[in-house]
């Protein structure tokens, strides 16, 4: 029913502006907003995978990382639901710049041939690497909620052997290898592209000291070195995910006849990691 | 000994309904420091009395020659033929804008209403007494001022715009740069907030996705990137009041 509606709502309907002919604050909130859930997951992603990696080291390391997400150290034997808090929190983070994303992306056959020309002809990185960022947003939006959603649900199947069983003797390495680059790519180029836009990273003073004027070699200079991190932080992320892959399969392979057995390392063990 | 090139032109006169839009080669001998609008007026002189292009200055203060060259959006008067080691140069005009015929766009209309969006004019509430001296301005503050005053209005931060691409109504970074200029001149009285009614939302700053087409172009060297982080952050902070 229209009398639902808030007047200010159907005001802003009609003349695009609030009650007192303003231009709405929204815009500026979800600009805002979807920086910042943009650089809480990269935050969250790098610790995530950092995480996972310890499986290169062993199953130990890898299982103590687990039990500390657990909190084992507050409860005993340690708990899923702290993980599925975790999950949760993340999926409401990821489900809001998805939303806010969405937004951005060319959703017309025009405008999707406009950028795909104009930056192909341009030969200009960044805008293709605007593109790679709606093509990977896109494959996240599937990948990562299928995902998270997995861990959330069931929170205790993380640990050296539940892991890989799901890497090898569920098929899911397939996967993982799409969601890792998927995300990988999506997060730095991300990262760069709001330190672009927030000025972030020293790109809000690109000033010559000595002229005390704008210097476009000191901008390049400074926007170089933020493109290296950009593709160093890649390349790291890469090569773990895909080691950790790697590994996590082949235990998946060696653990084949045991499918569902939880690793138990020995206390005596885990001392010496 | 001089070599042969080969530019290949978009023609297309969109008045002539017989007129089908297509790329026409020219070949022509180079001439030493040969420009791109000594070629174009050679081939208008020599092979093409037809064909349509905008020039002034020619010396890359007026950007009435901006157009795709190659690929990228630049200043024709400003390129060299002998900077493509292979001799084939493709001309395009600039997308974003009113094609008028083959190489010439309508900068100017779309400037225009630009200029209305952003007021781009000093707001004051003084009386200008002309017998008077101005205000002092600090010079650094002046300096800043000029230096964004450099844009030409080429229209090349429009045409290079993955922004501008995907959304019609994208105000451009000349617009958002003649905001952050106004917006550090002393001279002007308004305020963020009067600034956030102009470009305060998705076809403004918020538009903006940062593709660096407008900097990475921009044949004046213009901070358009800093600029324009600098007004994100202003009005974002104005989004935050009430």
């Amino acid at each position: 029913m229209a009398n639902d509606v808030k007047n200010s709502d159907l005001i802003e309907l009609i003349t695009k502006t609030t009650p007192q002919r303003k231009k709405s604050r929204w815009p500026a909130k979800l600009d805002d907003l979807q920086s910042l859930t943009g650089l809480i997951l990269v935050i969250f992603l790098m610790f995530h995978l950092i995480f996972d990696s310890l499986i290169i080291f062993g199953n130990d390391a890898m299982y103590k990382i687990t039990k500390l997400m657990e909190l084992d150290f507050i409860i005993e034997g340690g708990s899923g639901v702290p993980v599925t808090i975790m999950g949760v929190t993340v999926l409401v983070i990821i489900a809001i710049h998805a939303a806010l994303g969405i937004r951005k992306m060319p959703t017309s056959y025009r405008k999707y041939k406009a950028i795909n020309t104009l930056s192909k002809t341009m030969n200009h990185l960044d805008s293709r690497l605007w593109i790679l960022q709606v093509i990977t947003g896109f494959v996240l939006f599937f990948t990562v909620t299928v995902h998270t959603y997995m861990m959330l649900s069931n929170p205790t199947d993380i640990g050296p052997y539940a892991s890989a069983d799901r890497f090898f003797s569920e098929n899911m390495w397939i996967f993982y290898i799409v969601l890792l680059v998927a995300v990988v790519l999506h997060a730095f180029i991300g990262l760069y592209r709001v330190s672009i836009k927030r000025g972030w990273f020293g790109l809000s003073n690109t000033t010559n000291s000595k002229t005390r004027t704008f210097d476009k070699k000191v901008s390049v200079a400074k926007r170089n070195n933020l493109k290296k991190i950009r593709n160093y932080l890649i390349a790291f992320y890469l090569i773990i995910g895909l080691v950790s892959i790697a590994v996590y399969t082949y235990k998946g392979y060696e653990h084949r006849d045991n499918v569902g057995e939880r690793y138990n390392p020995s206390s005596a063990h885990l001392k010496n990691i | 000994m001089s070599r042969e090139i080969t530019i290949s032109v978009f023609k297309f006169d969109p008045r002539d309904k017989a007129s089908k839009p297509e790329f026409v080669d020219y070949k022509m001998q180079e001439d030493p420091g040969m420009s791109l609008f000594i070629a174009l007026n050679k081939i208008r002189e020599t092979l093409d009395d037809d064909l349509s292009f905008d020039f002034v200055c020619r010396a890359g203060i007026c950007g009435s020659c901006a157009m795709i060259v190659n690929g990228k959006p630049t200043l024709a008067c400003k390129t060299l033929t002998s900077q493509f080691k292979d001799g084939h140069i493709k001309l395009m005009p600039m997308p974003s804008f009113e094609l008028i015929k083959d190489l010439s766009v309508n900068t100017g209309k779309w400037m225009d209403g630009m200029s209305k969006r952003v007021e781009s004019w000093i707001h004051s509430s003084k009386e200008m007494d002309y017998t008077k001296l101005e205000d002092k301005v600090e010079p650094d503050v002046a300096q800043e001022v000029f230096e964004l005053d450099r844009c030409i209005e080429c229209g090349i931060c429009v045409a290079g715009c993955g922004t501008k691409a995907v959304n019609e109504n994208f105000v451009g970074a000349v617009g958002l740069n003649r905001v952050a200029r106004f917006q550090i001149d002393p001279n002007d009285e308004r305020t963020d907030a009067d600034f956030y009614e102009l470009v305060g939302d998705d076809d403004g700053i918020f538009g903006c996705m940062s593709l660096m087409g407008c900097e990475d172009n921009c044949p004046k060297d213009l901070p358009l990137q800093n600029r324009i982080a600098y007004m994100r952050n202003k009005l974002i902070q104005v989004g935050k009041q009430k």
